[in-house]
């Protein structure tokens, strides 16, 4: 009651209140200062109760509680909602449907994807083919034209995938948490080879004993917390959100990328943002529980026979909401015709990780780790190995959540890849700037593949093969 | 020495080369490659979708590349496209 606390040290002290008081504040002729009165006289009686009282302002030590958190001040805004000075948020009846949530969200989300759950038989083709880049050559070699994408194959490893046993998407509550349908065990069940692995390999599927998933917040450990509070400068390709004080609402569309877009694009981008921060995991205080995808990325990481996720994952697990919305500018501006909307929904790397595996693993780490994704109920969309680009080294995947509206990305590196990413890092944003002079972009491109020629390709990398799900 | 230009179409979530999304090109000049993209006002601007498909790491998109008669028809497609869109 903080409020109650903060009047009490401005006003005199009340008369002591009897019942008869109590019964004066109820009654329909009392006045504001009444009323005040009897909140005050509240307040008071608070403070003396026993420290430690679940009512008690103050803990069993004697140290005071922290304010409470009023639930109106959590709420995210709904498009066209401002955020009141109380925290609170308004409702704007009239916003455009373009911003307006649509009963068709998460349909339209889950459209653009569409599943084929009852997918046909794979299809020979390697889709390899299909990660085919442009040319790099000069303009003197001949010209190569390129596969059409609507070539690739359909096919998609959904029949084997282990989920007899999972409750179906139709089933499970809009906003029900991956960790509902988490598996138990630490091995995958029924684990089939899925269609981007390796055709000629062994598939491991042994993993050691389950281990009770536990309150991320109280059992991360010494190395994670302090991951939570490291406040290194980012190597990744955007601040963490730790760097921003739990980012309320109505601060965010002042973000410093928000004049590159409409009033009505930022209402999207930050809409679409704060549903990636709530599949995220994080707490408003910073802390993880078990829902969420950050912490269903550390239990399946627990799980793994070899390899773990990167230093500092928590955070960088979440783009920043510029970024967020630099990348969506720049979406905008590439495809002029599409609508905001489903460009905001289609940015997969909004919510990240990466996983590392020593080279002698790699390929089995991907397998093993792809295997307990699929288990925990993600939905593989596409995955695009890159070992065979000169410029980059690494396999990229983006995989949609259980609730179906929320795209995540997962990396896979070894320690020489990762190191290589971001030593790149730099030149790789320079390059991304479209004022960069091109002299210098061709001599930036030229480091980068200086360093990932330095990368060893882990056994069985080059035959990874790509997959994207057909919409 | 004539600069060429290679254009290719963006496709998102596997539309077919014709539905693309966008349309890039890249012009081969004595200074390096040119990339640039078309935008609403069916201007080129310089955009990175090319060096991005070609470094792997981005995902959500595909170029294909197409003739400059695909690219011309492609464009068309767009004004009308945009035009109704307003």
């Amino acid at each position: 009651m903080p409020g109650l606390q903060d009047e009490r040290g401005q006003r005199e002290l009340p008369q002591a209140h009897s019942q008869d008081g109590a019964r004066q504040a109820d009654s329909p002729d009392t006045g504001d200062r009444q009323v005040r009165e009897s909140a005050d006289g509240l307040g008071r009686r608070l403070e003396r109760l026993p420290h430690g009282h679940p009512s008690s302002p103050y803990h069993d030590d004697g140290t005071r509680k922290p304010p409470l958190v009023r639930l109106k001040n959590l709420e995210l805004p709904l498009p066209g909602e401002e955020r009141e000075p109380n925290g609170g948020t308004s409702r704007d009846l009239a916003v455009s449907r373009a911003v307006r949530p649509r009963a068709d969200d998460h349909a339209g989300a889950v459209e653009a994807y569409a599943e084929h759950e009852t997918d046909p038989e794979p299809a020979a083709q390697d889709w390899q083919s299909a990660f085919r880049q442009p040319d790099l050559a000069p303009p003197d070699r001949t010209p190569e034209r390129r596969e059409h994408a609507d070539q690739l194959p359909t096919d998609r490893p959904h029949a084997n995938r282990p989920h007899a046993d999972r409750p179906s998407r139709d089933s499970e509550p809009p906003d029900s948490a991956p960790a509902d349908s988490e598996p138990t065990g630490r091995q995958p069940t029924g684990r089939q080879p899925a269609i981007w692995e390796p055709a000629d390999r062994e598939h491991e599927t042994a993993v050691g004993d389950p281990e009770p998933a536990a309150d991320r917040a109280a059992d991360l450990p010494a190395d994670r917390a302090a991951d939570l509070d490291d406040d290194e400068p980012a190597t990744q390709d955007q601040p963490a959100i730790i760097d921003e004080p739990a980012p309320a609402p109505a601060e965010q569309p002042q973000a410093k990328q928000a004049e590159r877009l409409t009033p009505e694009q930022v209402r999207i981008a930050v809409r679409a943002h704060g549903q990636c921060r709530l599949a995220e995991g994080r707490s408003v205080f910073g802390s993880y529980g078990e829902s969420g995808l950050t912490p269903a990325m550390r239990r399946i990481e627990e799980q793994l026979d070899h390899g773990e996720l990167v230093p500092k994952t928590e955070r960088y697990a979440l783009k920043s909401l510029d970024r967020f919305q630099e990348k969506l500018a720049k979406l905008i501006d590439r495809f002029p015709g599409t609508d905001p909307q489903d460009l905001a929904e289609g940015i997969h790397d909004v919510v990240r990780y990466t996983f590392i595996f020593d080279v002698a693993e790699y390929v089995d780490g991907i397998t093993q780790s792809s295997a307990w994704l699929e288990e925990y109920g993600y939905d593989l969309i596409e995955m695009k190995p890159s070992w065979d680009s000169d410029e980059y080294k690494g396999t990229n995947s983006s995989w949609r959540d259980s609730s179906g509206r929320i795209l995540f990305e997962v990396q896979w590196h070894t320690p020489q890849s990762w190191d290589a990413k971001q030593k790149t890092h730099d030149a790789y944003e320079k390059i991304d700037r479209t004022t960069t002079p091109i002299e210098e972009v061709e001599q930036l491109r030229d480091y980068q593949r200086a360093v990932c020629a330095t990368v060893p390709v882990p056994p069985g990398a080059l035959d990874i093969r790509g997959y994207k799900k057909e919409r | 020495m004539a600069e060429e230009t290679r254009y290719y179409a963006i496709v998102r979530d596997g539309q077919k080369t014709e539905d693309a999304s966008g349309l890039a090109r890249r012009i081969y000049t004595p200074q390096g490659r040119l990339d640039q993209a078309i935008r609403r006002n069916l201007t080129w601007e310089r955009d990175s979708a090319i060096y991005e498909w070609e470094r792997g790491e981005e995902l959500g998109f595909s170029l294909v590349e197409i003739s400059e008669a695909e690219a011309e028809r492609l464009i068309e497609r767009f004004r009308e496209k945009w035009t109704e869109q307003g």
